[in-house]
């Protein structure tokens, strides 16, 4: 049987804003997030950092204080009604989590341990397991939730949320669950960036995908959560999840796209939707041209070049553990209120992909929509949203 | 909760000194087994961590076990704290305006130990990378068993963790430890594998209270899984806690077929 599970709601916070309006607004708007880098850096980066002061975690959850946990923390807030409805209806231990991450609290490790280099000890407050695992950050997010089913980070480098959405379909299809909080989650943090900048794929100005005047990724922090049902009242379903292994090179991708073109079929499959039902793309995208060629050459050979593509790390920067569920977010959007962001960096499109890159925003409804997460490790996800019923959603709906 | 049960086709263990379950098992400490094989080598042993090590012994040895290609099964890797020492290397290598280097980097992400593997395979069935804290093990379980629910086939299910950096965790006496399960459908184990256990009724014996104080934090969540390896060479029936002492809350069923 097809895979069919509503999106009941949806919260995000990132560079573009602290609350999914304005995320949105943003996005329609085609409104950069991408400023000035708030860490000091031995380099220009531009990034996408998340605006204003983040509320320390309070009460209970002070132990698992750092800057990833306030970001997953106040991003999860808006969700907490439709949460608290589902945990209502299904009870606490039918309702799942899974999360998304690369760093978790990492950026509180680099603090503690420059403290440990200047100091000789740690802090004393410093807590690896609550602080700096992906155990604690999650242990956080579900005391924060109030869910009691199963919980587990998915940390698959730059698939990690989406990927944390195929795990989602599982858990319901196995009837595990009733309902599964899908999220992701990254800060900022001195690693990652420099990482990037050593690996020499860091853009010194916002990145600019499938341009052919890219010079590389920007990089974002934000956080994105999807309350997926067996069923309920919503606009927009999750129709299919398609994972695959490029099993080629730790960070180039595959230079024909075969592991992303599996992902995409696997998802249109599980889904049982035709390529040519798919009125936009989501890209990965990041702004390399290797990912650019790769992904390129993939969704011509599925989709044959007259699929709207765009990608939206020109926004947000590339939020890593975060990117795939911020991007489901997108894709749901783009089903309820019936429009095709502008690929933002974009122009001017390099001629040599053959795709169609909206520079400027597309107003047309969408029945389906695809989303691919490509990472480290050669893991490719591509998650299919739909609109339910199979039509076009009427005019929108609120998160939450 | 309903997970589907599990047929246990292969297994594998590998600890400092104990480089087998066999070994593990008889408590029989072989020496100079204080790396995985295939981080003995000079050039691999710079670009592996003990993790990536790990993580391809073990699935080395389960699947041979099981009769399954390395190069074709999907593959659930967990591990409750990632690349650890490629981490603190990184951290060292950032001060004041240092850089990471590039092959530290790219291999410092959770899933470079299951991306290694499939790479060095070739194989191209999705793969996963898992941490849940104490549950870890548990929730490794859950993914490989739900995926054979989706798919069929079989399923490589490992869990490994580095010791903990005395830099970061003062007197930790955690040490490392990494095993392997492939699981099959109960009805459709292949024929060259002969089945071990059977693996059923995964689930929390209790709900976890969210409104209540901490949890308690292991050192090794992983070695929550060394009790359910030693019942299934023992041949032994019963339920089995995924975390000594209740820090977990999920267990998990094991059963034996009349030979």
């Amino acid at each position: 049987m097809p895979v069919s599970y509503p999106v009941t709601a949806y919260s995000v916070l990132n560079a573009l804003g602290n609350t999914t309006r304005d995320v949105v607004a943003s996005l329609r708007a085609g409104k950069t997030g991408l400023g000035p880098c708030p860490l000091e850096l031995p380099f220009e980066a531009p990034t996408g950092a998340v605006r204003g002061p983040l509320p320390p975690l309070a009460g209970g959850l002070a132990a698992h204080d750092s800057r990833t946990a306030r970001l997953a923390i106040a991003g999860l807030d808006e969700i907490l009604p439709a949460v608290r409805r589902a945990v209502a209806r299904h009870g606490a231990a039918r309702v799942g989590l899974v999360v998304g991450t690369t760093t978790a609290g990492l950026a509180r490790t680099e603090a503690a341990y420059r403290e440990r280099g200047r100091a000789g000890t740690l802090p004393a407050d410093y807590d690896l397991h609550r602080q700096h695992s992906f155990g604690g950050m999650l242990e956080a997010i579900r005391r924060a939730a109030g869910v009691e089913g199963p919980c587990t980070v998915v940390s698959t480098a730059c698939s990690a949320s989406a990927k944390a959405a195929c795990n989602a379909i599982r858990l319901l299809g196995a009837g595990v669950v009733d309902a599964v909080i899908v999220g992701g989650v990254d800060g900022l943090c001195q690693t990652t960036l420099r990482g990037f900048h050593s690996l020499e794929i860091l853009s010194p100005e916002a990145c600019r995908p499938f341009s052919s005047a890219r010079r590389g990724i920007s990089i974002g922090e934000g956080a994105a959560y999807l309350l997926i049902e067996r069923d309920g009242d919503a606009a927009v379903v999750l129709r299919g999840g398609g994972e695959s292994s490029d099993a080629y090179h730790m960070t180039a991708p595959h230079p024909e796209g075969a592991g992303a073109l599996a992902a995409m079929r696997a998802a249109l499959d599980q889904a049982g939707c035709r390529p040519d039902e798919v009125d936009y793309i989501n890209a990965h995208s990041p702004g390399t041209k290797l990912n650019d060629l790769s992904e390129g050459r993939a969704v011509v050979t599925l989709f044959g070049g007259a699929v709207p593509i765009a990608s939206t790390k020109g926004y947000t920067g590339h939020l890593l553990g975060a990117g795939g569920a911020t991007e489901a977010v997108f894709s749901v959007v783009a089903i309820e209120e019936g429009w095709i962001p502008a690929s933002v960096g974009s122009d001017p499109v390099d001629a040599e992909l053959g795709l169609d890159v909206p520079i400027a925003r597309r107003d047309r409804p969408c029945r389906n929509v695809l989303s691919n997460s490509f990472a480290f490790g050669g893991s490719n996800v591509s998650l299919l949203f739909g609109a339910a019923g199979g039509g076009a959603a009427a005019g929108g709906k609120a998160s939450a | 909760m309903s997970v589907p049960a599990a047929a246990v086709i292969g297994m594998g263990l590998w600890m400092p000194g104990f480089p087998t379950l066999a070994d593990w098992r008889a408590g029989r400490r072989v020496p100079g087994a204080d790396a995985p094989p295939s981080r003995q080598t000079g050039r691999l042993r710079r670009r592996q961590s003990l993790l990536i090590g790990m993580v391809a012994e073990v699935a080395a040895q389960a699947s041979a076990e099981a009769g399954v290609s390395l190069g074709r099964v999907p593959i659930v890797v967990g591990s409750a704290f990632g690349e650890l020492e490629t981490t603190i290397e990184m951290l060292n290598e950032i001060d004041g305006d240092g850089l990471p280097s590039p092959i530290r980097f790219q291999h410092s992400v959770h899933n470079s130990a299951v991306g290694t593997l499939s790479i060095a395979q070739r194989n191209q069935a999705p793969s996963s990378s898992l941490a849940a804290g104490n549950d870890t093990v548990a929730m490794v379980l859950l993914e490989a068993m739900t995926q054979l629910a989706a798919g069929g086939g079989e399923v490589l299910a490992v869990v490994a963790d580095e010791p903990l950096p005395e830099a970061l965790v003062p007197r930790s006496e955690a040490a490392a430890v990494s095993a392997a399960l492939v699981l099959a459908p109960v009805g459709a184990a292949p024929a060259a594998a002969s089945r071990l256990a059977i693996l059923e009724d995964l689930r929390q014996v209790e709900a976890a209270s969210p409104a209540d104080g901490r949890s308690v934090e292991v050192d090794s969540p992983i070695a929550a899984i060394l009790p359910l390896l030693d019942a299934i060479a023992a041949r032994r029936a019963g339920r089995i806690e995924l975390g000594a002492g209740g820090t977990s809350r999920w267990s998990v069923a094991l059963r034996q077929e009349a030979a």
